[in-house]
This record gives C-alpha cells, sequence and structure tokens, in this order.
C-alpha cells in the first residue's frame, strides 16, 4: 500500500469510526466556533456550485428543473430567469434552451458530460 | 437519485454534531496529503454531491456518503502524480524512525529526499496520537486494536476491557485527538 502502511490505513479507518459514531452533542460542545465555521463553508458551497444540466437528451423537465434550483438559491437571479419564472412565459423549449445555455457559459450551470455511446 | 434540492436541503440541516464529525473525518483523511488540507477535502466532497458528479444513494447517511466520498478523494490524491514521489516511499515498522523528522510538516516530507530511514508523515502523526496515550494503557489497547482493523464488538473483547471502560476510552482518544487536530499537532 503507498505512502501508508495497512496498519496505518487501519488505524485511520479505526479513528474515523470513533468519530462516526460519536454522539453529536459531545462533538458540539464548546465547539460552536469551529461548527459554525463548517456551517459556512456548506453554506457557501450550495450557494456556488452550480447544478448540473445533462446536454445530451435532456428533457424540457430536467433544463426547467435545473433552473428551478438555481432561482430556489440565487433569488438575485430571478428577474433573469423571468422567462421562465415571472410573468413572461417562455413561448417554446427553443427559449428554455438559450436561457440554460447562457447560464452554462456565465458558470451558473454546469453541462453534464456528453455520455459515450 | 437524490435531486440536488435535497442534497442542499440535507446539507443545511447539518447538526452542529454532524458538521464537527466531517471536520474530524476530514482531518484525519487529510493526513499526509500534499494538496489538501481539510477543509479542501470536505469542500471537494460536497461539491461533487452537489453537482451530481458523486450520486448520493438514498439509502445512506449524508455524513456516511460525504465520508465515504473524502476516502475516495484522499485515496485518488494519494495516488496522483503529485504524490509520486510520497508514495515511493517504503513502508517502514514502528523503529528507525528519525527524531528530526517528527516535527517537519506534511508538506516538508513530501519535498524532501526520500531515505529508507523515513516513515511517511502520515504514519508519524498517528504514531504521535499513540505517543499521546503513552501512559493510558486502555486507550492504547483501543488504539492497537482500532489498528488492527477490528469491530467494536472484537475491539472491546481484544482490549479485555468491560463496555464502560471501552466506551470511557473511546471519548477519552476523540478528546485528545480533536485536541491534537485543533492544535496542529498533527500536521
Amino acid at each position: 500500500m503507498s505512502q501508508m502502511t495497512m496498519k496505518e490505513a487501519k488505524l485511520v479507518d479505526g479513528l474515523e469510526l470513533l468519530f462516526v459514531s460519536a454522539p453529536g452533542a459531545e462533538l458540539a460542545k464548546a465547539r460552536e466556533d469551529q461548527a459554525s465555521e463548517v456551517r459556512q463553508l456548506v453554506r457557501g458551497l450550495v450557494d456556488t456550485v452550480p447544478a448540473v444540466v445533462p446536454v445530451v437528451g435532456a428533457s424540457l423537465k430536467d433544463r426547467v428543473r435545473a433552473l428551478q434550483q438555481l432561482a430556489a438559491r440565487r433569488p438575485d437571479l430571478k428577474p433573469r430567469l423571468a422567462t421562465v419564472f415571472g410573468t413572461k412565459k417562455p413561448d417554446s423549449a427553443r427559449q428554455i434552451d438559450e436561457l440554460v445555455n447562457d447560464l452554462i457559459r456565465s458558470g451558473l450551470l454546469k453541462a453534464a458530460k456528453k455520455k459515450k455511446t | 437519485m437524490v435531486p440536488r434540492s435535497a442534497v442542499e436541503g440535507a446539507l443545511l440541516a447539518l447538526s452542529d454534531g454532524d458538521l464537527m464529525r466531517l471536520k474530524r473525518i476530514a482531518q484525519l483523511r487529510s493526513f499526509g496529503l500534499e494538496d489538501y488540507g481539510w477543509d479542501d477535502l470536505l469542500q471537494e466532497a460536497i461539491s461533487r454531491a452537489l453537482a451530481g458528479t458523486r450520486v448520493w444513494p438514498q439509502d445512506v447517511p449524508l455524513v456516511a456518503f460525504l465520508a465515504q466520498t473524502m476516502r475516495s478523494i484522499s485515496h485518488e490524491a494519494r495516488n496522483s502524480p503529485g504524490q509520486e514521489r510520497v508514495d515511493r516511499m517504503p513502508a517502514q515498522g514502528n523503529d528507525g524512525i528519525e527524531n528530526g523528522i517528527a516535527s517537519a510538516t506534511l508538506a516538508d516530507v513530501a519535498i524532501d529526499e526520500i531515505t529508507p530511514e523515513r516513515q511517511t508523515a502520515a504514519g508519524q502523526a498517528l504514531k504521535r496520537i499513540e505517543a499521546a496515550f503513552a501512559g493510558d494503557s486502555e486507550a492504547l489497547a483501543v488504539l492497537h486494536a482500532l489498528g488492527e482493523g477490528l469491530t467494536p464488538e472484537e475491539a472491546l473483547v481484544k482490549a479485555k476491557l468491560s463496555r464502560v471502560s471501552y466506551e470511557s476510552a473511546q471519548r477519552r482518544i476523540r478528546r485528545k485527538v480533536a485536541k491534537m487536530l485543533d492544535q496542529g499537532d498533527l500536521s
């Protein structure tokens, strides 16, 4: 085994198990600042990691779902998404495609890799 | 497949205890990694779950899923070209470790010339944990049982401890290891 011996790797597994099985209250005790640091990290990722939108064979439903998820975590983008969620209803699937592609180019959504056939 | 909104909801609903659990696991899994700190490792695992590149099975608790993902990322990182020099270091027993290396950082060890006498930084961190329990035979017995890959039930028998003593030793190990991680004694 590279870098760690088998015994060391097992010890890390065992220590991980100790923390996995620990009562939550024990872990959180007197660690509010640290928990808050991790919560901040999680919150930041939820807000910024782009959703994956299937590119090939994606249904209109899948694309609309991706836009809904984006709108849910980025209220500031709602005006931009008005064609889908606002009073202006999309008049075609093409309009949804254009919006999704535009958002992928902006980095707000992420295109899924083309599946190998 | 769990939809992204469910992954987001579960992440945001994690308790303080679960967040600390994830941090401790990330700290342990980043032992000896050149390019990943604990926060990088946790961030990568969460990003994969959110982006859907790593699929969260509905029947697995989120913390267990993220722990498994961090384990995979850690394994990938250990076997990446950037870790090549470290990977070539021969696995050593517990003897013959130079005193000087104990205070070296993980990164220092990664870029140092590799000599047969030197053990990995990850191994050093684990040795420091064992050394910290030199005066606590019960905790040491539990640590040794963990190092043998025993289940908790097997470890309890092997360590020849009552359940109360065993659980108490586990708590002491968690407390001390957490303190060492927080104080940077293991990096």
